[in-house]
């Protein structure tokens, strides 16, 4: 019976997590954030250093039951915040490296939690900061928190949150452009 | 007791079997380049999703009867935009394919609207994801005003295998739609009709 019992325990955590090494998809642009860009007018900008807190909440790899999401970037999620914003001004024509408008940050709080069996959630805060030469323009927190159905079964519960990444700082940086005192301050 | 345990592991392999895995097909972006040697276009064109097409989910085999899910529409859209924007002048996502204010406002030439379906298969019977899978992309190009230019069709093809998907599921399917936007890359840089004055 013992036996029986410990063959069963094995299973279901064989089911629920799989303890493998996995990394987030790199960041795929939002077309949504790209045209908030362009419609914003006239401005040109430059992505500088994304650093990351070390809150506890800033996960860095992110536990997926006993799986460690890293990101593809540097293995740093700032860099992964840093990035998304690059991609998203390239794709508006917005990006100039010899520009003196600088968008810089801290990330401050980055995880997924995918231990509910129907609910996963994801949560990510920055502090984003731009600056024109010296002067600093904006400085605001922006944060969001997501969720998605989720999955008894480590093998669709882990995969889902592993693709959700990129969504999740899409999310973020829509409510960054949505904030008109962010976009005045790059012009 | 035996028999507990064999009723035990069917019902494991019942549970196993079937899944709809979650996968994302979106293509890198930095790999959609346009060849040096082929000129844009000097015309600034729109492109239009409708959004049950955008949202549309679509399931297709992976490995050990286990099947894949995906936003074809959604996971392709952002390398679809760096495709057109490196073969014309400016590129617009339209929220309808008549909103002739934005159309007039950018001096939008073409309008554009895709069509993709996609299939996936596994040579595995003990992994889920696909080893490979195949998008095919097809542009109906327009004028502003409805009247047909070129219709054009690619296949795009992804292969994996598991050394290399084990770190990311969607591989075959990222490589196949990233083939798909090349090959319709040079289709468009290369049709003479979307070069008329």
């Amino acid at each position: 019976m013992k036996r029986l019992v410990m063959i069963a325990i094995l299973i279901i955590f064989g089911i629920i997590g799989s303890g493998c090494s996995l990394m987030a998809p790199k960041y795929t642009a939002s077309i949504d954030n790209v045209q908030r860009l362009k419609d914003a007018g006239d401005f040109a900008a430059k992505v500088g250093k994304f650093d990351s807190s070390s809150e506890r909440s800033n996960a860095n790899p992110i536990s997926l039951r006993g799986s460690s999401l890293s990101s593809p970037y540097e293995d740093s999620y700032a860099a992964y915040l840093a990035e998304a914003i690059k991609q998203e001004l390239i794709l508006a024509g917005k990006l100039k490296p010899d520009t003196d408008v600088e968008i810089s940050g801290l990330l401050l709080k980055n995880d997924i939690d995918t231990s509910g069996f129907i609910v996963a959630t994801g949560d990510v805060e920055a502090r984003f900061v731009v600056k024109k030469g010296e002067i600093e323009r904006y400085n605001q927190i922006k944060t969001i928190h997501q969720e998605w159905e989720s999955s008894f079964l480590g093998s669709v519960a882990i995969p889902r949150a592993q693709e959700q990444y990129p969504r999740l700082v899409q999310r973020l940086l829509e409510v960054l452009y949505a904030d008109n005192d962010f976009l005045l301050a790059l012009k | 007791m035996r028999s507990i345990l064999y009723v035990f592991l069917l019902i494991v392999i019942m549970v196993f079997t079937g899944c709809a895995h979650t996968i994302a097909i979106s293509p890198d972006i930095s790999k959609i380049e346009r060849d040096i040697n082929l000129e844009p276009i000097e015309k600034n064109v729109g492109y239009y999703i409708a959004p049950d097409v955008r949202d549309k989910n679509v399931t297709t085999p992976g490995g050990g009867g286990d099947l894949v899910s995906y936003f074809p529409y959604k996971d392709i859209e952002t390398g679809f935009y760096k495709m057109l924007a490196n073969v014309f002048k400016d590129v617009t996502q339209l929220k309808s394919p008549k909103d002739m204010d934005t159309i007039n406002r950018l001096s939008i030439v073409y309008i554009i609207t895709p069509e993709i379906s996609t299939d996936s298969s596994s040579s595995s019977s003990f992994t889920w994801p696909p080893t490979h899978f195949i998008v095919n992309l097809t542009c109906n190009i327009t004028d502003k005003d409805g009247k047909f230019i070129i219709k054009s069709t690619v296949t795009g093809e992804g292969l994996s295998e598991y050394d290399e998907f084990k770190s990311d599921f969607s591989l075959s399917g990222k490589r196949a739609a990233r083939d798909a936007l090349l090959k319709m890359q040079t289709i468009l840089l290369r049709s003479p009709e979307l070069r008329n004055p």
